[in-house]
């Protein structure tokens, strides 16, 4: 790191966002994201994990401002650099996109256009963004190329996505993401796509290319191994709110939320605290009963039908963020300590 | 792409002898040509004469054999209506379907794509929901009734242009576009439908990630992916104006090749049946190995080598 950096400088806040999905013409609201805060710093890494459904997927499109059809933002901030992005227009949003914000999307098999030449797709943010062109673009786009660690870059430069492997796609959209340099790059579900020996490959990419150039990570995943690997703090969803927030030693240490204790119980060779009730004990253990439905939500905590510990209260009134140590928060009106 | 080549042209071989076999068939079945060319009081010394006169009095697998020997050394024979080489007759009906078939294709094309992309861009809105029930209308109408609808509108009616024949470009307008309209709605609706699900795709979310303009995205990635599609179908489409040709040209009294086809077969005229069916399936298959060479273009996927 360069003197000059503030690496202890917030990038980005999130503060109170919500996000809905209009469906059936508005008859159906499925509450996405239910007042999501939380704060990123340059440089570090963020974790949000939780099961499919549970919104952290929809919080990074929230923050990009992707949505999908029917979505809106109903209320909230994120604050990037001290910009909102909830009320930028359009136009100036586009310029952040792929700028300063880029991201990592779910499957790279699917993540390229077919049609076009996989250089030509990772030039296309230098061309938008920086005006680069000829000469100079392509060789920039293959120094991106090898920078990934795509072997003979030069050759890769003018081939199709279908002549190469999903592993060397997911580096191939990894080199478009940083070309311009982008403070924060979002990686959702960045190794699921791909063959259990690749991945590790690939999460040593990425940490090696924060390393290289500062940027701040947001890792979505379903995977807990992934975000032990890789993130300084871990915010645990769950039906569109953060459950708990902490460290990640101290998520892994000491989990205060029920729903992350049963997460991690699930985990092979981890055990769940006495009074949580697990099924399935002879095979790997999972969470009795299902996540809640968003269109559907209950007036109290979301995990109460679920929670070992839930009582009348739980049932009723929502728990708010209780604050158990620096960094360290649960939503739960009885959370361990 | 040789070897490419090479089977098409055999599969293509295949096809031709059996359209030749069946049309062959199909022709003598449709009557006797001999008693449309003697008079009604005619004996049958006169009828066997006229028999032997067009080489109709062997058995019917001789005729064939003679007639595929025949084509093989470029003698497509002698209308028997006309007195003249079928080449001829048929040559000359030729540029007037292609001017009637191209204009139809170009309104369908031009006007099907540009109404489903703006169709598919206004998902939901009044201009989507007025196109596509256009589109319905255009498919569930047959042209012979759009045609002789338009005649009355704008030819007896408002007097706007001519019911019939051809010569000028005001003649063109009328079975132009009565043509156009079937092709025009099913391409538009393709488009629109692939444009949709182009959108929809990932690579597009991507291309949005990477903060390129909407315009970008929209015209050199999504439309280029959702044309695969479109150019399949417009192929076959292309295909279908000559069928469609065959009525409109009648009902428009236009002088090409499909209303030809009509008059041979109203009068048996089978050298005439014969030639402009090969001609027809030669066009066809011509024209799908053209739109299989378009794909190799738009898509790097299936490039041929």
């Amino acid at each position: 790191m360069d003197g000059t950096s503030t690496k202890d400088g917030v990038l980005l806040e999130v503060r109170d966002l919500e996000m809905s999905i209009f469906a059936d013409g508005g008859n159906r609201i499925v509450r996405a994201v239910n007042g999501l805060s939380f704060t990123l710093r340059r440089g570090r890494t963020m974790g949000i994990i939780g099961e499919s459904g549970s919104g952290k997927s929809m919080t990074s499109l929230s923050i990009l401002r992707l949505l999908p059809r029917g979505a809106r933002i109903l209320g909230g901030q994120v604050l990037f650099d001290g910009r909102n992005l909830v009320s930028l227009a359009e136009r100036d949003l586009r310029r952040m996109r792929g700028r300063h914000i880029a991201m990592i999307l779910q499957d790279p098999m699917v993540s390229l256009d077919p049609l076009y030449r996989v250089g030509d797709q990772v030039a296309e943010p230098l061309r938008t963004h920086q005006g680069m062109g000829g000469d100079a673009l392509r060789a920039r786009v293959i120094e991106l190329l090898g920078a990934v660690g795509i072997p003979a870059p030069e050759s890769r430069f003018d081939q199709y996505p279908h002549q190469m492997s999903g592993g060397m796609l997911q580096r191939i959209v990894g080199a478009a993401a940083i070309s311009c340099g982008p403070e924060l790059l979002i990686a959702d579900e960045p190794t699921t796509a791909l063959d259990p020996t690749v991945q590790a490959q690939y999460l040593d990419l990425l940490e090696e290319l924060q390393q290289r150039t500062g940027l701040a990570l947001i890792v979505i995943t379903h995977d807990l191994g992934v975000a032990a690997r890789l993130c300084d703090d871990v915010i645990v969803m769950y039906a569109g709110r953060a459950a708990e927030k902490a460290p990640v030693r101290t998520l892994f240490e000491r989990p205060a939320h029920p729903y992350t204790q049963a997460l991690l119980s699930t985990l092979p060779g981890r055990r769940a605290p006495d009074d949580i009730k697990m099924g399935a004990h002879k095979r790997l253990p999972t969470i009795e009963g299902q996540p809640p439905d968003l269109a559907a939500l209950p007036p109290g905590c979301p995990f109460a039908p679920r929670c070992p510990r839930a009582d009348a209260k739980c049932r009723t009134e929502m728990p708010p963020e209780v604050s158990l140590a620096t960094d360290h928060s649960a939503a739960c009106w009885y959370p361990t300590t | 792409m040789v070897s490419f080549f090479l089977h098409r042209l055999k599969l293509a071989l295949i096809t031709v002898f059996g359209v030749t076999l069946l049309v062959f068939i199909a022709a003598r079945l449709s009557g006797d040509v001999v008693y449309t060319l003697v008079d009604a009081s005619a004996g049958q010394e006169e009828i066997d004469k006229m028999r032997r006169q067009l080489d109709l009095d062997k058995p019917v697998w001789l005729q064939y054999i003679s007639y595929v020997g025949h084509v093989a050394r470029g003698d497509f024979g002698r209308s028997i209506r006309y007195q003249r080489p079928v080449v001829e007759v048929i040559a000359e009906r030729i540029p007037k379907t292609v001017q009637l078939g191209l204009a139809a294709f170009a309104v369908a094309v031009s006007l099907g794509i540009s109404l489903g992309i703006l169709a598919a861009r206004t998902r939901g809105s009044l201009i989507d929901r007025a196109a596509r029930t256009l589109a319905v209308l255009a498919q569930s109408m047959p042209h012979f009734w759009i045609g002789i609808m338009a005649i009355l509108i704008f030819a007896v009616i408002l007097r706007w242009l001519p019911t019939s024949g051809s010569g000028t470009w005001q003649h063109l307008v009328m079975p132009a576009l009565t043509l156009a309209t079937f092709p025009m709605a099913a391409i538009m609706r393709i488009t629109r439908s692939s444009m949709l699900e182009t959108l929809d795709a990932e690579y597009v979310k991507f291309l949005r990630v990477k903060g390129l303009a909407e315009r970008l995205i929209v015209w050199k990635h999504a439309l280029r992916n959702a044309l695969i599609p479109v150019v399949a179908l417009s192929g076959i489409q292309l295909g279908n104006l000559l069928g469609g040709a065959v009525i409109v040209e009648t009902v428009f009294s236009w002088p090409g090749l499909g209303n030809l086809m009509v008059e041979s077969i109203v009068s048996r005229d089978y050298p005439v049946i014969q030639s402009g069916v090969l001609m027809i399936a030669v066009f066809l298959i011509t024209l799908n190995f053209l739109v299989d060479l378009v794909f190799g273009v738009i898509d790097p996927r299936i490039r041929y080598n």
